[in-house]
């Protein structure tokens, strides 16, 4: 499987394309925008997409999501039945996905926002703005804070090893998090 | 990334082959027999994609304009090795070390170098852009004339480093301990130093 990483300026995030190394169908994950560079990106690489994962409703990751389904007839999956404009399919803590042969693990992490989903992918994990490198999401309160970080520990740190691909800035690992993230020490 | 994974053939081992091998780094019958491969490689190709060659050594390789695409280098051990003008991307550093190597003019784009050391190593005139170097130990380094767009130095520790007109935007010093670092012509009012709020 492979991941390739499409950043959008106008909400400074981070989208992920994830398919077989040999193209065909293909997951993305927060179309943050729809543009040439991204067209080229799926199609350069054989791909078609045929789910898009939303891993929370912000617009900075969702902004080229109605472009993007005018152009692939794909299936969105978030946290709620309607998604993008269009009906999509609500997923719960824990529920794992089959998509065309690519297994998905939808992680529920609350605190940044109440529909927060982080998707694990084999040993990566797509996080949304719930954790990034050196940061977490940000929260409207102390309270929320301390829901998130108690999460992000209980539910991803227990995991002893994986590729963090964030909703905004670089990738990191969960290893690196646990050693140098303020937030989390 | 492609995270298509061989396991070690040793039995009861989980951990990942190196590149080249059917073993892991714990379980190379031949070491040394394996280094020189890997270096009779790196030197015959300049496109480099998937390889993983965690906690090797590496003395005096020339990779001048080379490409790394999704590699593994993690806790490997540069010395004295070439890197201009080569591209990175989506390459794993974290916990390596290099000591005098040269990077000048590379284009380096989300990769991890978290925990790692550099040693008197050049970067000047690259573009390093939404590049992880969380937890990094760094002295006598060179940054000068760079394009650092959203990279991230959270935890570092940073000592005679320059930072001479680079472009700071959205670069993340938060919690980094700096001494003798200079950011002159640099637009370093567009990064991040304060951590009294989470970022995102």
């Amino acid at each position: 499987m492979k991941v390739f990483t499409h950043f959008s300026f106008l909400g400074f995030s981070n989208s992920y394309l994830v398919g077989p190394p040999d193209g065909g169908d293909a997951i993305l994950i927060d179309p943050g925008v729809m543009d040439i560079p991204l067209l080229r990106l799926i199609e350069g690489n054989g791909y078609f997409v045929r789910h898009v994962l939303i891993t929370h409703n912000h617009e900075s990751h969702i902004r080229g999501g109605r472009t993007l389904l005018k152009i692939y007839n794909a299936e969105v999956y978030g946290s709620s039945l309607n998604l993008l404009e269009q009906d999509s399919r609500p997923l719960k803590d824990g529920e794992t996905l089959a998509l065309n042969g690519i297994e998905v693990e939808c992680i529920e992490v609350q605190g940044h926002s109440s529909d927060s989903l982080v998707y694990r992918i084999g040993s990566c994990f797509f996080t949304g703005d719930v954790l990034s490198a050196g940061g977490i999401g940000s929260t409207p309160n102390r309270y929320a804070q301390a829901l998130l970080i108690h999460a992000i520990k209980d539910k991803l740190l227990s995991y002893e090893r994986g590729v963090i691909y964030p909703g905004h800035g670089p990738p990191s690992t969960l290893q690196i998090e646990r050693r140098f993230n303020p937030f989390l020490l | 990334m492609d995270t298509n994974e061989s396991i070690c053939r040793n039995p009861e081992c989980p951990q990942s082959v190196l590149s080249f091998s059917s073993y892991c780094a714990d379980h190379l019958p031949d070491p040394e027999a394996h280094l020189e491969k890997v270096r009779e490689n790196l030197k015959a190709e300049t496109v480099h994609a998937d390889l993983s060659l965690g906690t090797m050594v590496f003395t005096s390789l020339n990779l001048e304009r080379h490409s790394f695409t999704d590699c593994n280098f993690d806790g490997a051990v540069f010395k004295a090795c070439n890197f201009e003008k080569s591209m990175m991307r989506g390459c794993f550093f974290q916990n390596a070390r290099f000591e005098e190597c040269r990077f000048s003019g590379c284009e380096i784009k989300y990769s991890v170098f978290a925990g790692t050391s550099f040693t008197g190593c050049d970067f000047s005139g690259s573009d390093i852009m939404h590049t992880n170097f969380n937890g990094m130990e760094g002295s006598d380094l060179d940054f000068s004339d760079s394009d650092l767009y959203y990279s991230s130095f959270v935890l570092s520790r940073l000592k005679n480093v320059c930072f001479i007109d680079c472009n700071l935007k959205k670069v993340n010093y938060v919690k980094s301990r700096r001494e003798n670092v200079n950011f002159k012509y640099s637009n370093y009012e567009e990064a991040v130093f304060s951590a009294e709020e989470p970022q995102v």
